[in-house]
């Protein structure tokens, strides 16, 4: 009976390249073993408290999640006063676009 | 010549699986999520017994006018603050912030009877924004409303919340959140920035910023700033 691959040496060394380009891609692409490939939508952001992440899709081919909107922060960034009110009466914040 | 075959078809295999890797890898490192940061200015207020002379004719006297007749939060919460002991100068906590905003809204109207009625061409000929808060700032905008979010309404509602009853029943009148907006059209509008209205019902009134009458209706002007972070 004929082997599914002929025994040669660079066949094997394909065989094993595609087999991790296969993995590498499907990493890249956010599946993992214990994700199901149909995916669902993720949940858009809420935004209480911190900036909202937007949802992700969790197979390869999901929906792409929402994107996370106008999540108010507590924090603006380094050196940036508190969101809220600020002293010159203006009201503050950071969301996500 | 079959196994020449079979190598070159084994590498153009191996050329897409690269190509493949660094398309996915290139997707991945592709979102990233941009953030802005939003500033809504408080209210600016016009001394009404200006705008209730005769409106002017030119461009430079409307000009003139806005520069005379409004004032900015911080611009009044200097001026007031040597005659209101309430005031705080350099506000640390929300409740110095609330007292100051009532002292402000009173000695607004008790130094220049300023109050939150606008002449609708002033508002359409003059950037009041840029005028009185510097760069970057402008009238908000519908573009603006559209962008928010319930969650953006709601930090803003949120964020007046606390302040004591008598600025929110005067609230209304001096800080609420009706405001005037720039329109698509460029024209005016009348926009609710409170949480819970419905997307098609925020804009309350278009108006084509021609009338140089003050309307008698508490409708706020506050400015816009965004800015965008890495």
């Amino acid at each position: 009976m004929t082997p599914f691959f002929p025994r040669r040496p660079w066949t094997r060394g394909f065989a094993g390249f595609a087999v991790l380009a296969f993995a590498s891609f499907l990493t890249a692409a956010g599946c993992d073993s214990t994700t199901p490939l149909t995916g669902t939508t993720g949940a858009a952001g809420t935004g209480a408290g911190t900036a909202g992440a937007g949802g992700a899709p969790s197979g390869a081919t999901g929906a792409a999640g929402a994107p996370a909107t106008g999540g108010p922060v507590t924090d603006p960034g380094a050196g940036g006063a508190p969101a809220g009110l600020q002293a010159n009466g203006s009201i503050m914040y950071v969301r996500s676009k | 010549m079959r196994s020449a075959r079979g190598l070159s078809r084994a590498l153009a295999l191996g050329v897409l699986g690269v190509a493949v890797i660094l398309v996915g890898g290139a997707r991945s490192d592709g979102a990233t999520v941009t953030r802005e940061r939003v500033e809504i200015s408080a209210p600016l207020w016009p001394d009404v017994l200006k705008l209730y002379q005769p409106y002017p004719t030119t461009l430079d006297g409307e000009m003139a006018l806005a520069q005379d007749a409004i004032f900015s939060y911080d611009s009044l919460l200097t001026e007031c603050a040597p005659d209101y002991p309430t005031i705080t100068p350099t506000p640390l906590t929300s409740a110095d912030i609330a007292a100051n905003y009532e002292a402000v809204a009173q000695c607004s109207y008790d130094k220049h009877t300023a109050k939150p009625y606008w002449i609708p061409k002033l508002l359409m000929d003059v950037d009041i924004c840029g005028t009185k808060m510097g760069a970057g700032w402008r009238l908000l905008g519908e573009d603006d409303v559209a962008t928010l979010s319930e969650a953006d309404f709601q930090f803003l509602h949120d964020t007046l919340s606390p302040f004591p009853a008598q600025v929110l029943a005067g609230g209304s009148l001096y800080f609420g959140l009706t405001v005037w907006l720039r329109a698509h059209d460029g024209t005016l509008a009348v926009g609710n920035l409170e949480p819970g209205v419905a997307a098609d019902k925020r804009i309350t009134m278009r108006n084509p910023g021609t009338d140089t009458y003050a309307y008698q209706i508490p409708i706020g002007l506050r400015c816009i700033r965004r800015t965008d972070l890495p």
